[in-house]
């Protein structure tokens, strides 16, 4: 029951992240069904892949098992495509998601002319982000000037108020980095390819308790 | 600005060539791999550099055995002329695939890669070569002319819905001639639509600076291989001209 599950759906690239925890020693174990969503606490929805590669009829059942696992008060880490799936539409796919977050995921050209945003970021993070307990957990010991691995062509866009939302900042422009709302978070970095800091992100998230 | 250490592999051995010829054994990759690690390099590119002229595969248990402990992105390519190579370099843990020759003769697994990878999972890679006034593009350890020029070949990549571009200048290849600025008026258009990493002769820290307003990554393999230049200075330099810190 300790383990964190590790939710492979499609054909979603999880070795960087399978490799990340082993290195930390971290008890985990894959799975690629919801229906056994029930053997774990938490759970990360990794992100290597593209959206199109889950028919409408999964998405609605992974959504459904989601909802009814995290009311039953199970953590979700959604991971780059893993957070932006979990919002209620994609413009990459043009279909509706998870649901699990109010927003939707834009294309980055719109954000910033280019088609990729990659590269090594620091979050700008306040004081006022670390009054969420959470997050005050999730980045102990990990210094302000960190900087994470960005690799997406979509942003997570939102305007639900109740959703603490993260930037970082590319060129002149904010682009969002992280989401919480209750016991449903996510990165659209990378802490599995973010050297030193990613994987102390991912140890605080093992060691979180709920 | 990003930097990518490139190891070309044949027979799982590293090796290095000059100008895409005279190609030279230099040992086990892993431990290049590894030590560039330690020293803090942003990325590592394995190629399996003579993939498509010898039509030979990257073997995946040298790249799962490279991967190992390294949380950092890995890419890797060199002769992948299907989809389902693609995928192998991908269950071997690769985070990225690097893919050339293959627009060439199989688009629609380009297409079917990029579609179940997404585009950020996908390197296109370009070797060129200035012949008369002309940009020559070129496959196959830059045997084969693709009959396209540099400008047509990234709007190639674009169409393709590629993620980003690694340039590769053939004469400057293990040269340490200092990487290209000749193709700047040609590709500017593709600087600000695409992430572009650029190869072939980096050998001068200052590039870093020089090109970091246009420059996605600088791709490198002679000047660290051969120890011309250090790996930690070439970052914490980098990290006060891109990071100031």
């Amino acid at each position: 029951m300790n383990k964190i599950g590790i939710y492979r759906y499609g054909s979603c690239n999880v070795h960087s992240l399978i490799n990340a925890l082993e290195s930390l020693s971290i008890n985990y174990e894959i799975f690629e069904s919801t229906s056994l969503l029930k053997n774990y606490k938490k759970v990360i929805l990794p992100g290597v892949g593209n959206m199109k590669v889950i028919d409408d009829k999964s998405m609605k059942i992974i959504s459904e098992d989601l909802k009814i696992f995290s009311k039953d008060g199970g953590l979700i880490y959604g991971i780059c495509l893993g957070l932006q799936m979990m919002f209620e539409f994609s413009e990459e796919s043009n279909k509706k998601t998870l649901g699990l977050l109010n927003g939707k995921t834009i294309s980055v050209v719109k954000l910033l002319s280019k088609n990729l945003n990659v590269n090594f970021n620091k979050l700008l993070l306040e004081d006022s982000h670390l009054n969420n307990n959470f997050i005050k957990k999730l980045f102990s010991n990990i210094s302000r000037s960190a900087r994470f691995y960005f690799l997406h062509s979509y942003y997570c866009k939102t305007s639900d108020s109740k959703i603490l939302q993260i930037d970082t900042k590319v060129k002149e422009n904010k682009v969002p980095a992280f989401f919480i709302k209750d016991n449903i978070v996510g990165s659209q970095f990378h802490p599995e390819l973010s050297g030193e800091n990613g994987l102390k992100l991912l140890k605080n998230f093992s060691e979180i308790v709920i | 600005m990003r930097i990518i250490a490139r190891l070309d592999i044949k027979n799982n051995i590293l090796i290095k060539s000059i100008m895409y010829d005279g190609v030279k054994q230099l040992g086990d990759p892993g431990k290049y791999a590894d030590q560039y690690f330690i020293d803090g390099i942003d990325e590592l590119m394995i190629i399996n550099n003579t993939g498509s002229l010898y039509n030979t595969k990257l073997d995946g248990t040298l790249l799962s055995k490279i991967r190992k402990g390294k949380p950092i992105p890995i890419s890797a390519g060199g002769g992948i002329s299907s989809y389902d190579d693609a995928m192998r370099l991908i269950e071997s843990g690769s985070d990225k695939i690097v893919i050339n020759s293959i627009i060439h003769k199989n688009i629609k697994d380009v297409k079917k890669i990029v579609n179940t990878l997404g585009a950020s999972s996908v390197v296109g890679a370009v070797q060129y070569e200035k012949r008369d006034q002309s940009f020559v593009t070129l496959y196959e350890m830059a045997r084969e002319t693709t009959g396209l020029n540099l400008y047509d070949t990234l709007s190639l990549y674009c169409d393709l819905g590629v993620g980003e571009v690694l340039v590769t200048d053939v004469k400057r290849d293990g040269c340490y001639a200092g990487l290209s600025d000749e193709i700047n008026d040609e590709i500017s258009i593709f600087y600000k639509k695409m992430p572009i990493l650029l190869s072939g002769g980096f050998f001068d820290i200052g590039e870093i600076k020089k090109k970091n307003q246009y420059l996605s990554g600088i791709v490198v393999s002679s000047s660290f291989h051969y120890n011309k230049l250090n790996i930690s200075t070439v970052i914490s330099e980098r990290n006060k001209i891109c990071f100031n810190n």
